[in-house]
């Protein structure tokens, strides 16, 4: 199976934090603070504070584990990553639809990485995903580049749903998707950043959206 | 997108000002250390009362969670918790 990221991280930290009341524990505690207070760290949190969710088949173990070990290097990287299992609550009755969780989970994740698959879970996940226009600047869509090569001569495929389309070599999808979603999470700070400087957007009491400038409605 | 980023930096703005306010960063290293289910009672005793102060607001980030059996960190709070120590690497 899998290693466990969130299980190995905190019997690390268990390790590594001083115990409470030592010289040790209030030297780390200060020296946190400190780091915190240097403008250069900003990034680093602003980068850790990006959610990535990651969707893909997930019905067989060898699904799960290729799923959870993109989950792991993400994580591993600096780069906080959930799969979608984690909302489902299979004990409560009632409870809400698989496209009600997904639709909340990409409200609050500003990344979607979307492995190419054929599940009914995930076939369901990509016909919500393709026609919910504002969700797809978040999406990169992954697919082995054998199945890319059979499907890019035919536009009429289902995979033109997706603006950002990723093939990935055999073997390669964790470092692809890292790649990929290293360059995307610092572009997006990038633009906070910018935005702020600049005092647009961000800081502006007068900013309006480009579609209300342009004088263009939303789908 | 943009109202989103928006909300994404002052939600970094806000958790840098939180983890330096009052003990919580003591409060976070404490419970990474002795997780699972600290109480409200041990954290009282052991860090103080001044310690509880922003417990709701450590709950918004999604850093802690309360039942029960007691106080616990989250995914997102030992990933943020191994963000914070390793800035000290």
């Amino acid at each position: 199976m899998a290693e466990d990221y969130f299980l190995e991280t905190k019997a690390k930290l268990e390790q590594q934090i001083p115990e409470y009341n030592s010289p040790e524990f209030s030297k780390m505690r200060e020296a946190i603070k400190h780091q915190l207070l240097k403008k250069e760290n900003d990034l680093k949190l602003s980068i850790r504070r990006m959610k990535t969710l990651i969707l893909g088949d997930w019905h067989t173990l060898e699904q799960r584990q290729r799923l959870a070990e993109i989950k792991n290097t993400l994580l591993k990287n600096g780069f906080y990553a959930e799969t979608i299992d984690g909302y489902y609550d299979v004990h409560k009755k009632g409870g809400l639809s698989q496209t009600e969780i997904l639709e909340e989970c990409c409200i609050t994740h500003q990344l979607i990485v979307f492995v190419d698959g054929k599940g009914p879970g995930t076939l369901t996940e990509q016909n919500y995903l393709a026609t919910e226009y504002l969700f797809h600047q978040k999406i990169l869509f992954f697919i082995n580049t054998s199945k890319f090569d059979e499907m890019k001569d035919d536009p009429s495929g289902y995979i033109k749903s997706f603006p950002a389309i990723i093939p990935y070599a055999e073997g390669t999808l964790k470092e692809t998707v890292l790649t990929f979603v290293k360059l995307r999470i610092y572009r997006l700070i990038g633009i906070i950043s910018l935005q702020s400087k600049k005092g647009r957007g961000l800081n502006s009491t007068n900013y309006q959206a480009w579609s209300k400038r342009l004088g263009q409605k939303q789908d | 997108m943009s109202s989103e980023l928006k909300t994404a930096y002052y939600a970094v703005a806000r958790m840098k000002q939180l983890l330096l306010d009052n003990n919580n960063v003591d409060l976070l290293l404490f419970l990474a250390k002795y997780n699972p289910n600290v109480t409200r009672k041990r954290i009282e005793t052991e860090l103080g009362k001044d310690a509880l102060k922003d417990l709701d607001s450590l709950k918004q980030f999604d850093l802690i969670v309360e039942d029960s059996k007691g106080i616990t960190l989250t995914h997102e709070g030992i990933f943020q918790i191994d963000g914070l120590v390793s800035m000290l690497a």
